[in-house]
């Protein structure tokens, strides 16, 4: 298989403000639109900024830029539970545009909000009716890109929202917390299906929560789900209502010898994803990768160690709670490789098969700063290693061979 | 048309002026009064001023549009002087929004309005301009308005607008965004009405890519298109065609497009008649009846009521009945709700001696059924089978399950199986309604929540109004009368609650021999609230009835005005006055 060299495109922050990040600039979500015109970040400040390649003649890759933003969440405070509802955005998908009107979806941990940003003319009374009752003269006051809330999908899931994914056609929605897999219509918000619940009937014995889903990447009628046990399912609409009980079961069975205190944690899935041609799943936790066929689902084909010297940190991570930290995985356009990120403001390319690991690492510099990690890897991890530079979102684009990672306030942009 | 009346309490021009605020709210109202603005303004105003003025409105949240299209879709024609080509271009633009509910009100708008145009070469001018220009909009979701307006007009242009329109709708079926093909599959149905001006092979082409089509709400729709081609002459020629293609929905791989099909099952009988139901879809119902999918055998026990006309009598004993012994014990309660509102209408078919021995032991199960919804899902069937095998048989199953109903712990439950009594009145009679029935009723009018005793109260004007005043007042109201002894002072103002209910069925002589006496020594009680009460009856009794109703109504309230409570005072007061 052709390795993938993948090199700096573009970066939008400098090492200025990353060393002294206030936390609400920190990037919290990244999804690119699906012709890769946009690309949208989500932060934990609520808000969503959009930025565009702006669209020229030539025919070398254009550099994306800033095109707007809006306030898509607020705080709220729950008052049945007497908690903060936190601004912050989980998740960015976006819906095929109309003219030159984007739709994109965004979440917290509680609400989905369906936003249409349109080139409109804000307009104001400037002479109100009189006596004659003669029609209200207006005046254009702003004009430009002016973001609008379209729809409002209703506060329905009792626990923290941790996906939102559309389906290839847009008729439907899917969202996951930790116990139920939601089915929306775009069309009605008002009305949602449950396609998987995983409330047992005591809660007490509650031993497995959902950690992601998301639906495949042409087939509108099949979705996965991951859990905490590191267990994936594979789900079918067509054949059931309730999809959990045809689901198709993707999970390597414990081997007790290798158990351990952390073992229950890390095995968690944080993230994963479908590669491009829907043949392969991708599912990151937190030490590994595990490659799945479809086809064969009693083991995985591969398992890749993302970054081994983490390994032996593990008490340390537990201690400073970055154990508990999620990371995104996106596949390549060829679906031979998958890139997902890492401490120190690193991120690795690796293939399929487990073969060729490269661990790029993100920097100021313009630079390409790329090494090669062979399996069996060992390395000291000193005091420079930096467990605060997460690289935990990133996304693909859908048309060309580029990546957007975020790295806490910076974006970052490769290309193979 | 006369001029309508501004009931707003707003100025014209401040509710012209709103329009365009910025609480939400207010653009409501406004919107919701345009008919008013019209009127005022008289309509060559509204038509050169008003109907451009919307346009400037067409911008605004799903909300203040779904209330623009409901506004313009009243009256509007009249008030721009007859002239709706006038409203069109609004009409037009409302197409292009992004909720689905405002483009189909507006497409079916347009289609009205060029109903009124006298010109018919306007119309078809018109009518191929707006579809056009949809059809070549940005805006894809234009192309649901196109889909809607193509059928509508069809037979209405020439030949070479004709093909241009079919080519038009080749082109949606095809159309890569999922949506359009969609709406094109929707509307299709409207479309094969008019065979043969569409062609066979025009109708086979179309049917033949959706049902390949991978999106199950594209493959869905075909069952309409199917049914109205089958109520064409083109039923006649492709009968082959059009069954096999049936079939195939009914065997489709996703639950969603088999669900449809057999919720068009009724339909689909209608129209291959009983003959061409029983050979080739039969079997399919008592397939579904059996799916895996809980969905599928609600759906397919949901419509044993209407397939059972369509079926032989021995096919529902023998085929269909065996199978419903498994469903009424479902482990989901909606399939055995299902179930339950349909069972019952096998009855009249099989006649009695059948319906004892197989109808009734499904009956009696479900009539235990642990779900209270299923329950009261049955009793609202129960003539069906009464009918059959008379009432008292029935009776010794039927009140005790009723009387467990009644007394349910959840208050819903029993505020739901009072509404039962007034189906027993209509459809069975007052022998259904014996002391025992009756007792559940007054409990009910005792009831602890005030939902329930509100619930009883109305259907107790539902009996009087069924079964008559005499009946009602020998066995039901005397009774009712009596809770003016009770201690607590809101089961005594049940009695005056009733009252207001059931004026209108009173006669004047009940009123002055049995209501009149209850008033007066209600008047003296020694709660407030019960006395302010008695003022409220009295006036409605005095303005409802008049005549000699409202000397007596007068010297309550006089004695009520020098009433010790304020309240009690002034409303007997205010009281006198208005009279």
């Amino acid at each position: 298989m052709k390795k993938q060299d993948w090199k700096f495109m573009q970066v939008f922050g400098d090492k200025a403000s990353s060393d002294n990040v206030s936390d609400e600039d920190i990037i919290s979500a990244v999804q690119f639109e699906r012709t890769g015109r946009f690309l949208g970040l989500g932060d934990r400040a609520g808000r969503l900024i959009v930025f565009e390649v702006p669209q020229t003649k030539k025919k070398d890759k254009a550099e994306y830029q800033y095109l707007t933003e809006l306030q898509s969440h607020t705080r709220e405070f729950d008052f049945l539970k007497s908690t903060d509802i936190e601004e912050k955005i989980n998740q960015i998908q976006w819906l095929r545009g109309q003219g030159k009107n984007m739709y994109v979806l965004t979440t917290n941990d509680k609400t989905v909000k369906l936003w249409k940003i349109s080139e409109k003319n804000v307009t104001k009374v400037i002479k109100p009716s009189g006596k004659d009752l003669a029609m209200p003269k207006l005046q254009v006051v702003e004009s430009g890109l002016i973001p609008s809330v379209r729809k409002v999908f209703p506060n329905l899931h009792n626990y923290h929202i941790n996906s939102l994914t559309a389906s290839n056609n847009e008729e439907f929605v899917l969202t996951s917390d930790d116990l139920k897999v939601y089915l929306w219509s775009v069309e009605q918000p008002s009305k949602a299906f449950v396609a998987v619940d995983l409330k047992p009937e005591n809660l007490d014995e509650l031993s497995e929560v959902i950690t992601s889903s998301t639906f495949h990447p042409t087939l509108d009628n099949q979705f996965l789900y991951t859990t905490s046990k590191g267990i994936i399912k594979l789900c079918d609409m067509r054949k059931s209502g309730i999809c959990d009980n045809t689901a198709i079961t993707m999970a390597e069975p414990e081997d007790p010898a290798k158990k351990n205190f952390f073992t229950e944690i890390v095995t968690s899935i944080s993230d994963a994803c479908f590669s491009r041609n829907g043949k392969y799943i991708f599912s990151r936790d937190f030490l590994t990768v595990k490659v799945w066929d479809i086809a064969m689902t009693n083991k995985p084909v591969a398992t890749v160690q993302v970054f081994e010297p983490l390994k032996s940190k593990l008490c340390d991570l537990y201690e400073n709670e970055c154990i508990f930290d999620k990371f995104s995985i996106a596949s390549t356009l060829d679906s031979n490789s998958f890139i997902t990120g890492n401490f120190n403001s690193t991120f690795h390319v690796v293939d399929r098969m487990g073969e060729c690991n490269q661990q790029y690492e993100l920097n100021f510099n313009k630079k390409t700063i790329v090494r090669q990690i062979p399996p069996k890897y060992f390395e000291n991890l000193g005091s420079s290693y930096d467990f605060n530079r997460k690289v935990q979102k990133l996304s693909m684009c859908q048309t060309q061979n580029l990546v957007a990672i975020a790295c806490l306030n910076c974006l970052y942009f490769y290309t193979a | 048309m006369p001029k309508i009346e501004n009931t707003t309490g707003m100025p014209i021009n401040l509710i012209i002026d709103e329009l365009k605020s910025d609480d939400i709210r207010k653009r409501i109202h406004s919107v919701k009064h345009l008919d008013l603005i019209a009127s005022t303004i008289g309509p060559d105003r509204t038509k050169n001023e008003l109907i451009p003025f919307i346009q400037e409105l067409l911008d605004d949240d799903d909300e203040v549009l779904i209330e623009l299209v409901d506004s313009l879709s009243r009256n509007f024609v009249e008030l721009v002087g007859g002239q709706a080509q006038v409203l069109l271009p609004t009409f037009e633009a409302l197409c292009r929004v992004e909720d689905a509910s405002v483009r189909e009100k507006a497409a079916n708008q347009i289609k009205k309005c060029l109903t009124q145009l006298p010109d018919q070469k306007k119309v078809e001018e018109l009518s191929i301009g707006i579809i056009k220009r949809l059809n070549d909009s940005d805006y894809y979701m234009a192309k649901n308005a196109v889909a809607i307006l193509i059928p509508a007009i069809f037979n209405q242009v020439s030949q070479n607008n004709q093909n241009d329109l079919i080519n038009i709708i080749l082109k949606l079926s095809q159309d890569q965004i999922p949506q359009v093909r969609k709406f094109t599959s929707m509307y299709f149905q409207d479309l094969v009405k008019h065979f043969p001006l569409i062609n066979e092979t025009f109708i086979q082409n179309i049917l033949n890519s959706f049902i390949k089509d991978e999106q199950d709400f594209i493959r869905m729709y075909i069952v309409d298109a199917l049914i109205q081609s089958s109520k064409t002459p083109f039923f006649q020629k492709q009968q082959n065609f059009i069954l096999n293609m049936f079939k195939q929905l009914a065997e489709d791989q996703s639950w969603r497009v088999r669900f449809y099909f057999c919720d068009k099952l009724a339909e689909i009988g209608e129209a291959v008649t009983k003959d061409g139901y029983r050979k080739n879809f039969q079997n399919y119902h008592l397939k579904f009846l059996q799916d895996a999918e809980p969905e599928m055998k609600s759906i397919a026990a949901l419509k044993i009521e209407r397939v059972s006309g369509l079926m032989d009598p021995e096919d529902i004993l023998n085929k269909l009945i065996p199978l419903l012994k498994t469903i009424q014990s479902d482990t989901n309660a909606f399939v055995r709700n299902a179930l339950a509102s349909s069972v019952l209408a096998l009855c009249p078919i099989i006649g009695k001696k059948n319906t004892s021995e197989q109808i009734l032991p499904i009956f009696l199960t479900l009539l235990k059924d642990q779900d209270s919804e299923v329950r009261i899902t049955l009793f609202k069937k129960l003539s069906l089978i009464t009918n059959v095998l008379g009432v008292d048989s029935l009776s010794q199953s039927v009140i005790p399950a009723l009387t467990e109903l009644a007394q349910d712990k959840n208050w819903r439950i029993r505020a739901s199986t009072i509404e039962v009594l007034s189906f027993f009145a209509r459809a069975i009679g007052p022998e259904f309604l014996s002391d025992k029935v009756l007792k559940l009723l007054l409990d009910w009018m005792g009831d602890k929540v005030s939902s329930v005793r509100q619930t009883a109260i109305q259907q107790t004007a539902q009996l009087i109004s069924i079964l008559g005043l005499a009946w009602a007042d020998k066995n039901l109201l005397t009774k009712i009368w009596a809770f003016q002894s009770i201690q607590n002072y809101l089961h005594r103002l049940t009695v005056l609650f009733t009252i207001n209910q059931i004026t209108s069925q009173l006669t004047n002589d009940y009123i002055l021999k049995t209501i009149v006496p209850i008033l007066q020594a209600m008047a003296k009680d020694s709660v407030a609230n019960i006395r302010s009460n008695v003022c409220r009856t009295s006036i409605q009794l005095a303005k409802e009835k008049g005549g000699n109703i409202a000397d007596p109504m007068k010297k309550i309230l006089q004695t009520l005005s020098d009433d010790q409570d304020a309240e009690v005072k002034y409303q007997a007061k205010s009281a006198l006055e208005s009279l």
